[in-house]
């Protein structure tokens, strides 16, 4: 199982395929922020979204959009608020805020959100 | 006071996200509710470039101070109330917000260069062939000089925008976007409803006093767009006086005669826009610019019942009492 804190240390891309994402991490996800679309319905009957997780990766669908690419520019994220596997999710200390670049070549860059970016959790 | 001098769209997105960050810790939908009602529509009540409806009462004549010579102390009133209902909602917002920040004392202004183009903007609203004789007409083409400048300076802005500048601010052509599709389609659909109002106003107008061009003149600014309702009423309010709308001198004569009417029309036109997400075009821009940085926003209708009717209906009762009632 792969850690949120070591992808970001190693600076581990994802990818992106369509309306697929797939991060290089294991995690549990609180809010997915992609568009003006705010996602908090994880299950499995969301209109919005399908998280598929595989033993060192976790896969995201978005089901509203056909293709990322055309959704999200070059200068915008895809936020998230994630909680590493076996910690306590309900410490505030342990929510990761990660913006995720839309890159070339279906990569994608996964970071810490910086104080410039507005995120609201 | 900035929604007069760059119109309340320019101070919605310059200021939205600096507003936002200053909150970030305790932020709510109200905050960015009061945003709307204050700098998105009522703040841009004193000038002609505030809100594009008194912009297209200036072009028909009405000088250019005579709104704020006329309007503050309506203006103000109405600001101070609003200002006051957030300061009660905001009361109750309890959270801690000193927690985790380091403030450093210092104010950070990036991008200078814009304020050139910002500038440029600003001094072009004035370039019309109304104004100065010497600015060509273009007609039969359905753009001016103005607006070769205005799109000359968006397209230089943005190709010499600084790239990190744009991420950080996630700029994104999508809420602009957004309320270009939504205004086409109230452009569209709001054709028949003018003509109505525009016969109405025609044929009852001089039977309508100041009170009723208040409410006339705002709750249609709520849902259709502000600049058209605001012309028909000025039109109805002249015709009582046998002026016509179309002839610069005589809306320089109405302002004369009587200007309790056009003050009913001008205050209304501009405060009511804040009664719907469509009563403004920054109401939307800001909607999805809070929703993109992950605060949840009412929709449509909650913002209608739970907001405006609640906050602004009483409120604009209290100026139509104030300024209004039995007048005209």
């Amino acid at each position: 199982m792969k850690t949120i804190e070591d992808s970001l240390k190693n600076n581990l891309k994802g990818l992106y395929y369509g309306n697929r994402i797939l991060l290089p991490f294991n995690c549990y996800l609180l809010k997915v922020i992609i568009e003006d679309d705010i996602i908090m319905d994880f299950s499995p009957n969301s209109k919005s979204i399908y998280v598929h997780e595989e033993d060192n990766f976790t896969e995201i669908y978005f089901k509203q959009f056909k293709n990322i690419k055309d959704t999200v520019s070059k200068y915008e994220t895809i936020k998230l608020i994630a909680v590493e596997k076996a910690k306590d999710i309900f410490n505030f200390d342990n929510h990761y805020k990660l913006a995720v670049h839309i890159e070339e070549e279906h990569k994608l860059t996964i970071e810490k959100t910086d104080e410039d970016i507005l995120f609201i959790e | 006071m900035i929604s007069n001098v760059i119109g309340t769209t320019g101070a919605s997105m310059l200021l939205i996200r600096p507003y936002i960050k200053m909150n970030r810790n305790r932020i709510k939908p109200y905050h960015i509710i009061f945003f709307i009602f204050i700098v998105s529509n009522v703040g841009g009540a004193l000038t002609p470039i505030g809100d594009p409806p008194l912009f297209l009462g200036f072009l028909s004549g009405v000088p250019f101070f005579w709104v704020i010579k006329n309007v503050w102390y309506i203006w103000l009133p109405a600001l101070l109330l609003i200002l006051f209902a957030f300061y009660l909602f905001d009361l109750n917002n309890k959270k801690d917000t000193s927690k985790g920040i380091e403030y450093s004392g210092k104010i950070q202004f990036k991008g200078y260069k814009n304020l050139i183009y910002l500038a440029v903007i600003i001094i072009s609203v004035f370039i019309d062939p109304v104004i100065f004789s010497w600015v060509p007409n273009l007609s039969p083409l359905p753009f001016g000089i103005r607006e070769i400048i205005m799109f000359a300076v968006v397209f230089l802005s943005y190709k010499t925008a600084d790239k990190e500048i744009l991420k950080d601010n996630e700029f994104d052509f999508e809420p602009i976007k957004e309320v270009a599709y939504l205004f086409i389609g109230i452009f569209a659909t709001m054709i028949p409803a003018l003509q109505l109002i525009a016969y109405e106003a025609r044929t009852i107008g001089d039977k309508l006093n100041a009170g009723v061009f208040y409410w006339a003149t705002g709750s249609l600014s709520a849902i259709l767009d502000n600049t058209p309702t605001y012309m028909n009423f000025l039109s109805a309010a002249m015709g009582k006086y046998g002026l016509d709308v179309a002839v610069k001198t005589h809306v320089q004569q109405f302002v004369l005669v009587d200007d309790i009417y056009l003050k009913a029309i001008s205050v209304a036109a501009v405060f009511f826009g804040s009664l719907t997400y469509i009563g403004n075009g920054p109401n939307f821009m800001v909607k999805s610019i809070s929703e993109r940085s992950g605060i949840e926003m009412p929709s449509f209708f909650t913002y209608i019942v739970k907001y405006s009717l609640i906050i602004l209906v009483p409120i604009f009762t209290v100026i139509w009492l104030l300024f209004f009632y039995g007048k005209g």
